[in-house]
């Protein structure tokens, strides 16, 4: 396997290919296509892979690098936020399930030590499946999603303790095996004494420190030297390197990610290193499904069929009851709590861990971890199916609450409005639609620019705001508008056309820089605003005042102007492939300007009291105030 | 589709409205009436008159729904008059174009009826702030109707609201209806 790492890739990607896009589309989501796509290339299946182990070991980094992007849209003052939800679901989920599935296993004969390993490694949901389908799902910003995802980040955070409190629950007949397995490949048991402690302190202080003073200018250097793929190298390099840290402190690497993630959600680079993490994220994390497919023991399962349907029934049965009575008594309604308990039901891939680490400290017996490994492996491949059943079945008898029409649902933390390019132009509308307290999602690729603007207290992000998976990571498809205000004719052409292409519902308003980039923009069929237009009318009008004219006659006279400027240039469009018909119009319309110009003086100038009758002056002070409706 | 029936909306701040805007749904839900927004025809105020008076193609009834500001309707609507209601189109020498159509005026008020009379606290009839719109209406050979007066429209029930608006929406049906046979 080793020696030919192209075939092994060969394989995972046929593998991957031919199977997980027919199960999307059949409804039955990505992960499930996945795991399906593992059984089938593994032992069990075509045999073409046989030590899933190893893959899977490998392919945990792409929980890891969820975790960094996770953390990228996370910031500390929202963690702080979502502290209720923390403590009192998560904590509260994980206690309590594990107080149950260690009573349970204790009651059919397990030895009380092995009995609190079981119950807090089934504790734990895999944080890989739930989240992949939550984003699939668009849950990510609802209520049940921040909820499932504050459960998700207690139990990550617990994995620390219980890492540190698996040693002490050594098997007395055990013992001697356990001192040989002390040095496990993955995680490292924690020896509290008070060199950890420091280093702990020492890391986690220097990760602060260097995120705040020292990754800026490299990211701001590195953007400015306009190099692509270093900055993906950084970003790679970030998350490798902070795995390394938390290994070395015998931390979970996923944890550290979601750190040093959290540690850079405030800075202006945060798009950009999410969009360059992103498809590494993906793969691997595909490739972790597989490996889990891979490894279900089918032989464990042929052995004792029996025993390991009540073990995976009480597994999924149990969690979702804890889940469901936490849901419940944080207001969540029925079909929410339904879908957060189906979410959170399965163990999860930290289990695999947890049980691999307790065999080697002798913690537990290898026949009934085995099984434990097969029923966890089974509820992470049941809980696609279960969705699939809670969106068929049960959903639409739980009619949901219909949302008010009309209402913008303002607590969602999506920024509403997208703005590309914050320059002269950008800024002006953008601080309008502040001022009317609209979130804004800033985004330039001038690092200058940036800087020059943070000064003022204003957060833009770098990036290129022309490439497609940018536009996604930032929001493209749920903003409720998309400012195109860049200042490159043909960059907003672009930006357009890929935005058209890509979030047809997601409405447009672009900049035109000129007449003929306004015929571009208006074939792509978008709304736009011609730059300078406005300003220049504006400045006619004044200097007509300054000529003579009353002020709102002169602005009177300008509105017309506009007005058959704007039919101008809708009825030039039409005209713009046929070079003789374009000139002959603009002539003609030249003349027709005047003489709409002299009929509209006219008009104007025709006052509307010139009628047949003269009016008499009203007693117009009303003593009272009448305001109605 | 035909629609004989304009129904001119005048009302400045519709967001926070909840009678006039009740009263605008109504109307977009009946067959045979346009609704004409003033306010988002003419956002900034300017009113293009040739604009204005294309609206009224095909028009065989107005309807002018708006609330009571300071005795008469919003500045929008009297600018509106002003520009649109012209000589040589709406009276004078070859003004016809509005000759023979019904006009229904349909305001609201802040006030409870008992307001409106003669010593009450706005000194006289509603009908009496409603005297120039049917003058305007008779000079140019309109045919004005019956009008519609939602009183203490912010403060009655959801229930009397709902009534109001079916009676206007009987109106309107009337209007469509006694407009096509016409």
């Amino acid at each position: 396997m080793e020696h030919n790492i192209l075939l092994a890739a060969f394989i995972f990607l046929a593998a991957a290919v031919a199977v997980v896009p027919f199960a999307k589309v059949t409804g039955l989501g990505a992960v499930l296509g996945y795991l399906i796509a593992g059984v089938a290339i593994g032992p069990y299946g075509l045999r073409f892979v046989t030590d899933p182990e190893t893959i899977l070991h490998f392919s945990e980094f792409g929980v890891v690098m969820m975790l960094f992007i996770i953390g990228l849209e996370l910031q500390p003052r929202e963690l702080w936020r979502l502290r209720d939800k923390l403590i009192g679901m998560g904590l509260t989920q994980v206690v309590f399930t594990a107080v149950l599935f260690g009573a349970v296993a204790w009651l059919v004969g397990t030895p009380w030590q092995s009995a609190i390993v079981i119950g807090l490694a089934l504790a734990l949901s895999s944080t890989a499946i739930v989240l992949q389908i939550m984003g699939e799902r668009g849950m990510m910003t609802s209520d049940t999603g921040r909820s499932g995802f504050s459960v998700l980040l207690l139990q990550d955070i617990a994995i620390i303790p219980i890492l540190a409190i698996i040693p002490l629950l050594v098997l007395p007949h055990l013992a001697p095996a356990a001192a040989d397995a002390a040095s496990h490949a993955g995680e490292v048991a924690a020896e509290p004494d008070a060199w950890l402690a420091l280093r702990i302190v020492l890391v986690f202080g220097g990760m602060w420190l260097a995120g705040r003073f020292l990754l800026r200018p490299v990211m701001r250097f590195i953007a400015r030297s306009g190099v692509r793929e270093i900055f993906t190298a950084l970003a790679l390099f970030l998350v490798v390197g902070a795995a390394l840290l938390m290994e070395w402190l015998g931390l979970s690497a996923a944890l550290g990610a979601f750190m040093v993630g959290m540690m850079l959600a405030n800075s202006e680079y945060r798009h950009e290193l999410e969009t360059d993490i992103d498809p590494f994220k993906g793969l691997l994390l595909g490739l972790f499904f597989i490996s889990v497919g891979m490894s279900i023991e089918f032989a464990v399962l042929a052995d004792g069929p029996v025993t390991i349907l009540v073990m995976v029934l009480a597994l999924i049965a149990i969690k979702m009851a804890v889940l469901y009575v936490i849901a419940r008594s944080f207001k969540l309604d029925t079909a929410e709590a339904l879908l957060f308990a189906i979410l959170l039901a399965q163990g999860g891939e930290f289990a695999f861990v947890l049980l691999q680490f307790a065999l080697g400290a002798g913690a537990l017996e290898q026949e009934l971890a085995d099984r434990l490994n097969v029923t966890v492996a089974l509820s992470m491949a049941i809980t696609p199916l279960m969705l699939l059943a809670f969106d068929r079945l049960i959903a639409p008898r739980l009619v949901p609450r219909t949302p008010e029409p009309g209402i913008p649902d303002m607590g969602d933390t999506r920024q509403k409005v997208l703005v590309l390019g914050y320059g002269r132009f950008g800024q002006i509308s953008t601080r309008l639609l502040q001022a009317q307290g609209f979130e804004t999602t800033l985004i330039d690729h001038d690092p200058g620019q940036i800087e020059l603007v943070q000064r003022f207290g204003f957060k833009v992000f770098y990036g290129d705001a022309g490439r497609l998976d940018l536009l996604r990571a930032a929001g493209a498809g749920e903003a409720q508008l998309v400012l195109v205000s860049l200042g490159n004719k043909q960059k907003i052409t672009e930006i357009c056309r890929m935005l058209k292409d890509h979030f047809p519902h997601t409405p447009v308003l672009a900049r035109a820089v000129d007449r003929g980039h306004a015929f571009e923009l208006m074939e792509i069929g978008v709304e736009f605003e011609r730059e300078s237009f406005l300003s220049s009318l504006h400045m006619g009008t004044r200097a007509l005042v300054a000529l003579g004219y009353e002020p709102h006659r002169a602005a009177r006279l300008t509105k017309a102007f506009e007005r058959h400027d704007m039919e101008m240039l809708e009825e030039s469009y039409k005209l713009r492939g046929d070079e003789e018909a374009f000139t002959h119009y603009i002539r003609q319309s030249r003349d027709m300007l005047y003489a709409v110009m002299q009929s509209d003086r006219e008009h104007i100038d025709q006052n509307p009291g010139n009628a047949a009758w003269t009016t008499e002056e009203e007693d117009s002070e009303a003593e009272a105030r009448a305001r109605s409706d | 589709m035909n629609e004989p029936v304009l129904f001119v909306l005048a009302h400045p701040d519709l967001f926070a409205s909840r009678a006039n805007k009740r009263m605008a749904e109504i109307a977009a839900a009946t067959d045979g009436v346009r609704v004409y927004d003033l306010y988002a025809e003419f956002p900034d105020m300017f009113v293009h008159g040739a604009d204005a008076r294309s609206a009224f193609d095909g028009v065989e009834a107005l309807v002018v729904q708006n609330p009571l500001y300071w005795y008469a309707g919003p500045g929008l609507l009297k600018e509106w008059f002003d520009r649109t209601f012209i000589a040589g189109w709406a009276y004078g020498r070859g003004g016809k174009a509005l000759k023979g159509k019904r006009y229904l005026a349909s305001v609201t008020t802040g006030s409870a009826a008992e307001a409106y009379r003669v010593g009450g606290r706005h000194g006289n009839p509603v009908e009496d702030y409603l005297k120039p719109y049917r003058q305007i209406a008779e000079f140019c050979q309109m045919r004005w109707q019956d009008p519609l007066v939602l009183h203490h429209a912010r403060s009655i029930s959801d229930d009397e609201l709902d009534q109001h608006a079916q009676l206007l929406k009987q109106r309107l049906e009337t209007l469509a209806a006694g407009s096509a046979n016409s």
